[in-house]
């Protein structure tokens, strides 16, 4: 079972190639027979795949562009990555107009631009350019590689890229995929399989992929292309684990984390790596003094000996790549296996299923985010029984107000007070969609989901304008759009408010929120007494970084992944579950707090780490007691 | 408590939505401008130490929600602040004119003789400008507050801000008009020699001092 992750690789693949950024490298260099395995050595460790000629075609390379275009190499090649993670638009067969109809690199890098002849248009485009180029610097006895040639021959025809097979190289310093006109070593075995089998993936998960994702509902500018050029960029992080609700039932995918992917993209190059250790020993030139024989024997022998050694450590680490492969292999087989079981034992039987102990138990271990939009929908219900068509007259109506306030609000202030506060309501809420996860890059103005957010918070706020919009929604809203179509999200958005929890907070009822604290603190001083009374002594009161927790359920505070596994359990179990994991976050963290001193320990609860382990947390929140009498739950 | 400074100060970063509170925080403290920050939920914290006329002064610093909404959370974090940052975005007039309400909040919830800046944000938007320097530093004047103009993006007048701040909040202590031992003054010794050679009579601490 291939995995998403996998599937955005192969994309970046397939990206690499289509903006033809940065086949011409090794492709003109490598023409080169005469290797310089030394320096090669030194700049160019971490070039997996590649065999010395490469490296020292990859190290000229990167010397003279140094100068030239210090950054621009690196930038290209990192755009190029970003772009290609526009993971939906890149699939030939699904779009075939992306080739002719201006997906023009300018579009996007425009502003970037300084040398317009390194860019092109389209693949055929930049295969024509290609081969004038290779043409002009190698002359006739150059030996172009044969698949550019196959492709030359015919390059006004749009092409899948399935059919293309390049030989490419990942190199983890340029973060790129490099063209390599052959693989001498002996490890062109390997490096076919994973080829191969990289066309596999291709394959396998391309076609699943929406084949536009914007569906939003209020995108005035569908029909621009150079928005949806844009839209497109989507950034790794999200295809994981945000795309797959979009995958539908026919195939399953499974959830990874956050550096695993990282991990992925080196191991997936691994197996069959000869690194760059080809160190040649030359004869001495002629013109010297011949080495007396002892000393020519110890220098073979040095030379022999650090072969070998080379060779012990590259063996031993393409045991443990192969290890990890096989661990992440497993963990990907459980994980869509649980995919399998959510989606045709339990999803089918649902209200008799949720209760069953293996739901609750595989619930608790996280929703496969293929079944999570649904698994959601299901356990949001929908008490206030709204329906699509209220999201679409709200929706609708919010707009007249909007284009309405557009044109008089300069003009006159005075307008109904409940209106002007509407407007303000309308204008924050453009204000903040952009930040809204703002490391994701989908909700800025032109991204995505910017539309789709916008649509559902105004809605909202035309459905309830006594609540309004109250800052903190957003996130709310935006974590049900990256797993739901935007009328679901709006229903599920709007009951989720509707809880008790979440009424009291958005309506600022100063009143209860302080009952919800006190409840809080009560709990926290039955689990952890000790941090209880060293944070009292602080005066760190709970309600100072437990308010953006409840506001967001975690969705600001954490990584996302594991945002949406609390999510996950946060609508198993109910609003109880925010205090839960609040006390368990506490409980991770307890020696380090008690160690704190007001400030320390409020900034660092305001701003928790970046990598807080999923596993580790959910340990220390199953250990949360919840049964101190009094409760208001 | 490895660090040493002689004062702690109380202090808050007020001001209307997207007037670019926690930017002009984030440039303070890590001297970088900070983009793709989301908007503050509640409150957020920073400090630094700054070293003000040969004291070593540490800000602990309260970056508050901008949301009109939010007032009634926001509130409760003024007590004590000895200095404010009062921040609009010079090409938004809604954030100018709302000015006085956080202006009011913060003369009546935090402590009487608070400190108050008053900074015109974004002035790297000079194009897009909607209040003028002039008409600015005359709310500033008629309501006895400090006046910079400030950009979190460029940097500028930035750290000026906070430390023209911090340099007023030390002068009224040295003139007697501060009492850092006052309950809610919003000021704490960092360290019990200096308290000596500040204060005339050093009265039982209602602060806690990290000695």
């Amino acid at each position: 079972m291939k995995t998403l992750a996998s599937a955005e690789n192969d994309n970046t693949a397939d990206g690499e190639v289509a903006s033809g950024r940065e086949i011409d490298h090794p492709g003109r260099q490598s023409e080169n027979e005469v290797t310089k395995p030394i320096p090669a050595q030194a700049t160019c460790e971490g070039l997996i795949f590649c065999n010395s000629q490469l490296a020292s075609s990859f190290s000229e390379v990167k010397c003279n562009r140094a100068r030239a275009k210090a950054g621009q190499y690196l930038h290209k090649v990192l755009l190029g990555k970003l772009r290609s993670q526009s993971v939906p638009s890149l699939e030939n067969d699904v779009q075939p107009d992306i080739e002719d109809a201006g997906m023009s690199d300018d579009i996007v890098y425009g502003s970037e631009e300084n040398s317009k002849e390194d860019w092109y248009k389209t693949w055929p485009d930049c295969i024509d350019k290609e081969k004038m180029k290779v043409g002009l610097k190698e002359g006739e006895n150059s030996s172009v590689d044969d698949n550019i040639d196959k492709i030359c021959a015919n390059p006004n025809t749009p092409r899948s890229l399935k059919d293309i097979h390049l030989p490419l190289a990942y190199s983890p310093i340029t973060k790129g995929l490099h063209l390599i006109r052959s693989a001498p070593q002996p490890n062109t075995n390997g490096f076919a399989n994973v080829e191969s089998s990289k066309k596999i993936d291709d394959k396998a998960s391309l076609p699943e992929l929406p084949e536009n994702i914007d569906n939003s509902c209020s995108s005035p500018s569908d029909s621009d292309s150079n928005d949806r050029t844009k839209r497109r960029l989507i950034p790794g992080i999200l295809s994981r684990s945000v795309f797959s609700w979009r995958v539908r039932d026919q195939e399953i995918w499974s959830l990874f984390g956050r550096s695993e992917s990282e991990e992925r993209r080196s191991l997936r190059s691994g197996p069959g790596t000869v690194g760059t250790t080809g160190l040649i020993q030359l004869e001495r030139p002629a013109w010297l003094p011949a080495k007396p024989s002892v000393e020519h024997q110890a220098h073979s022998n040095q030379h022999s000996k650090i072969l070998t050694s080379n060779r012990k450590k590259e063996l031993k680490e393409a045991k443990l790549r192969q290890k990890l492969l096989q661990m992440q292999l497993k963990e990907e087989e459980e994980a869509s296996q649980a995919a399998r079981i959510w989606l045709h034992e339990i999803f089918p039987k649902w209200p008799s299923s949720r209760e069953q102990k293996r739901t609750q138990e595989m619930w608790w271990r996280g929703i496969p985010p293929c079944v999570r939009g649904k698994i959601w929908k299901l356990a949001i219900s929908n008490d206030l029984n709204l329906t699509h068509d209220l999201y679409v007259i709200c929706l609708s109506r919010a707009k007249e107000r909007l284009s309405a306030a557009g044109s008089t609000h300069s003009i006159d202030q005075s307008v109904e007070n409940d209106d002007n506060d509407r407007v303000h309501s309308m204008e924050l809420i453009k204000l903040d969609i952009s930040r809204t996860f703002p490391h994701l890059c989908i909700f800025q103005k032109k991204g995505p989901y910017y539309d789709m957010l916008h649509s559902v918070l105004a809605a909202y706020v035309c459905y309830r304008p006594d609540v309004g919009y109250v800052q903190g929604m957003s996130f709310i809203a935006a974590i049900l759009i990256l797993n739901m179509d935007a009328p679901d999200a709006f229903v599920c958005f709007a009951n989720l408010l509707n809880r008790p929890l979440h009424r009291a907070f958005f309506a600022l009822d100063q009143k209860t929120m302080d009952a919800y604290y006190n409840t809080y603190s009560c709990l926290l001083k039955e689990n952890l007494p000790n941090l209880y009374k060293h944070l009292q002594e602080c005066n760190l009161s709970p309600d100072l970084y437990l308010l953006d927790w409840v506001y967001t359920v975690f969705a600001k505070a954490t990584h996302l992944d594991l945002a949406c596994r609390l999510w996950d359990v946060f609508l198993r179990d109910g609003e109880q579950f925010i205090f839960k994991a609040a006390i368990g976050v506490l409980k991770m963290f307890e020696h380090d707090l008690m160690t704190m001193d007001f400030l320390s320990g409020s900034k660092f609860l305001t701003r928790l780490p970046d990598d807080l382990s999923a596993a580790k947390l959910f340990k220390c929140i199953s250990g949360v007691k919840m049964n101190v009498g009094k409760n208001i739950f | 408590m490895t660090e040493k400074y002689d004062f702690l100060f109380k202090f808050l970063v007020i001001g209307s939505a997207g007037s670019g509170k926690s930017c002009l925080l984030h440039q303070f403290i890590e001297k970088k401008f900070k983009g793709d920050s989301s908007h503050t939920i509640g409150v957020e914290f920073g400090s630094k130490i700054a070293t003000i006329g040969g004291k070593s002064v540490k800000l602990q610093i309260w970056d508050t929600a901008g949301q009109e909404r939010f007032r009634s959370v926001t509130r409760s974090y003024y007590r004590g602040a000895a200095g404010a940052l009062l921040v609009y975005d010079i090409a938004n007039r809604e954030s100018y004119n709302s000015l006085s309400e956080w202006l009011a909040d913060a003369r009546s919830l935090a402590s009487p003789n608070i400190v108050i800046l008053l900074a015109g944000n974004k002035k790297d938007l000079e194009a897009e400008r909607q209040v003028t320097f002039l008409e600015a530093s005359q709310f500033a004047q008629e309501n006895e507050l400090m006046y910079l103009e400030t950009s979190a993006k460029s940097g500028e007048n930035v750290e000026e801000a906070f430390l023209k701040c911090c340099k007023t909040i030390l002068g009224k202590i040295q003139n007697g008009e501060l009492d850092p031992d006052r309950i809610g003054s919003g000021i704490q010794f960092g360290d019990s020699k200096t308290r000596l050679l500040n204060q005339e009579k050093p009265k039982k601490p209602d602060c806690f001092c990290n000695m």
